[in-house]
């Protein structure tokens, strides 16, 4: 869709599909993962190395074209995300920052109060800030004041793949905030992030669904063709539902007798 | 002297650079993003630091994650 560009941070993004590089079975995935669904972004975590057992450098994965979305993930609370982010700028990892400030094991859920305090910290000092979550458009309006370059509501709980079950609440985010919205966490179908596109959404963001898939380079296609879809459906606007039937053929003229 | 490297001890034999520090006493390939004290070390400036008795050395690396 020419023209239909989402800018971030002064970047400006053609595909409007997120990914991330947690959960791939084979991180050699990843690349033809981003060629066949067009992400031009993708989050990537900062952990310290264990010598006994080091992980792969993430970054050796990915082309220097994509742009690099850190996430302060491990984060307890402001403190340790705006440290985490600045380590990852120091290390050359670009403006980009996903808030991640979570407590709780089970569910996973965001911290909003301490992401709010981390944005206003992180957006003074130049970072493209992008929160991650609990959708609630009052929190997203502090974000919104405290500088985020946009909102990651959650669809339901990270990892989960149950879809948007939040979705009366990102609308309301959605008609009560001005950022951009991008649904992160919980998509787990490609008729879901259609879904949230229709909705209005700026982006998904889409990671255990496409690399926790038996064929994952496939499914990030269909993430791609599915987002696509949904922004299109946005921009023509779709048409209004009915509790009834309404006929779209002519009501008149059957081939049948006049009943009186 | 001994220093902190994620937290744990580390007996090191003598004083000794950042860059003399990754490559003599830590066993493991690749790069990585090295911390004193809370404040990163760019690449070019390990061979100029020196690691004192105490100091607090983090090493970390991007690794994948959603």
């Amino acid at each position: 869709m020419a023209g239909d560009e989402l800018i971030l941070g002064g970047k400006v993004f053609t595909n409007r599909l997120f990914t991330g590089t947690g959960k791939f079975a084979r991180n050699e995935d990843i690349i033809p993962m981003l060629e066949a669904s067009g992400s031009q972004m993708i989050t990537v975590a900062l952990r310290r190395v264990d010598f006994k057992f080091p992980q792969e450098n993430i970054l050796n994965f990915i082309p220097k074209s994509v742009t690099l979305l850190p996430n302060t993930s491990g984060a307890r609370n402001c403190e340790e995300a705006v440290k985490i982010a600045r380590i990852a700028r120091e290390a050359g990892c670009g403006n980009f920052i996903k808030i991640e400030i979570i407590n709780d094991s089970r569910y996973l859920m965001p911290d909003n109060a301490e992401t709010a305090k981390a944005t206003a910290i992180l957006a003074k000092e130049g970072f493209v800030v992008l929160p991650y979550m609990m959708p609630d458009f009052v929190a997203a309006r502090r974000l919104e004041d405290a500088g985020a370059a946009a909102v990651m509501p959650l669809g339901s709980p990270i990892g989960s793949n149950r879809g948007i079950l939040s979705r009366p609440f990102i609308e309301m985010i959605m008609e009560n905030t001005s950022l951009p919205v991008i649904v992160d966490a919980g998509i787990g179908r490609p008729s879901q992030a259609a879904e949230a596109m229709e909705m209005g959404a700026a982006a998904c963001l889409v990671n255990t669904a496409i690399s926790a898939a038996d064929d994952p380079v496939g499914m990030g296609e269909a993430f791609s063709l599915a987002v696509r879809a949904g922004r299109m459906a946005y921009l023509a606007h779709l048409a209004e539902e009915s509790r009834y039937a309404v006929a779209s053929s002519p009501l008149t003229g059957f081939l049948r007798k006049k009943e009186d | 002297m001994t220093i902190l490297v994620n937290d744990e001890p580390f007996e090191l034999e003598r004083e000794m650079t950042v860059a003399e520090f990754i490559s003599e006493e830590l066993e493991t390939e690749g790069e990585f993003v090295i911390l004193v004290n809370d404040t990163v070390i760019p690449a070019e400036k390990r061979a100029s630091v020196v690691l004192k008795e105490g100091d607090s050395v983090e090493a970390v690396r991007f690794v994948s994650g959603g």
